[in-house]
């Protein structure tokens, strides 16, 4: 569903709200530890987040990564999603055509609109802030 | 949602099934102009999808792809063999251990699309898609200009 980058990119951004959230900034080192990552994959990734203002990223003895409680509440998982794996697992095709609609239905596409609208709606309704706070209170796992 | 390659291969093999109707059995040439997949990675997919029995061939002149006309064949069966069960059962964020026990963080808002998605590609035959490929309903490329 999600590519591995995509997933990674999840994972790290409830992390850092959720240390954010404690008054902490993460090293990258931390995060690829705390969500079972590879570290110079997550540091691209982290990268690319941090272009499109997901997140912010302070140099220095005090740095490492964060996102302000504020952002974090505006902030759903279809942000991420777009900013790694664009909009086409929501937004697109299922087989891929980039000429299917209504009109001129591809095979499946009757088929797969209304869980892709599901799929859509559930990653806009869904803020980093809620997953965080369950990460926190021991509900949610983030590896293993 | 699915790789790039799933996506070939559903359309590769609708098409397959719609020609079986008709009793042709098209070759990689035909499928790949038909579903507009480039012919090495469509001939990749349809060895894949053959050599796991998804899709029947036969050598020789009149040679190519079929299959059975009253097959039982689901999306499930192209998906779980191209790109694996776990888009069906994994995780979505890709934890080895991830259950309502031991959720990741976005286990539960996940699990109803998920169960909806297995459920489709479960209860659709590809027969059901070929006959309204035939008929006219469903596309599989852009019209011939």
């Amino acid at each position: 569903m999600f590519s591995k980058a995509c997933q990674y990119g999840i994972k790290a951004s409830v992390y850092i709200v959720s240390q954010t959230a404690m008054g902490n900034r993460v090293s990258l080192r931390e995060i690829a530890q705390s969500i079972d990552s590879p570290e110079a994959f997550t540091a691209k990734i982290l990268h690319q987040l941090s272009k499109q203002n997901i997140l912010a990223s302070l140099k220095g003895p005090t740095g490492g990564f964060q996102i302000p409680v504020g952002k974090a509440q505006t902030l759903k998982v279809i942000d991420i999603v777009a900013a790694i794996d664009g909009d086409s697992i929501y937004a697109g095709c299922a087989l891929g055509f980039d000429y299917c609609d209504e009109n001129r239905p591809c095979s499946m596409h009757s088929k797969f609109a209304e869980i892709r609208e599901d799929l859509k709606n559930m990653l806009h309704d869904t803020s980093l802030f809620e997953l965080a706070n369950g990460f926190d209170n021991g509900l949610s796992f983030l590896k293993r | 949602m699915f790789s790039k390659a799933c996506e070939y291969g559903i359309r590769a093999v609708v098409f397959i099934a719609e020609q079986s109707q008709i009793n042709r059995r098209p070759n990689i040439l035909e499928i790949a102009r038909a579903v507009d997949s480039p012919v090495p990675f469509t001939a990749k997919i349809c060895q894949q999808l053959a050599r796991s029995g998804i899709i029947l061939s036969k050598k020789g002149p009149n040679g190519g792809f079929y299959i059975e006309k009253e097959s039982s064949l689901t999306l499930a069966d192209i998906v779980s063999c191209i790109d694996g069960p776990d888009i069906f059962t994994g995780c979505s964020l890709g934890l080895p251990e991830c259950s309502s026990a031991h959720p990741c963080p976005v286990h539960f808002q996940f699990s109803e699309v998920r169960d909806a998605l297995k459920d489709m590609c479960y209860n659709t035959k590809v027969t059901e898609l070929s006959a309204k490929l035939r008929n006219g309903e469903t596309f599989l490329k852009l019209p011939l200009k």
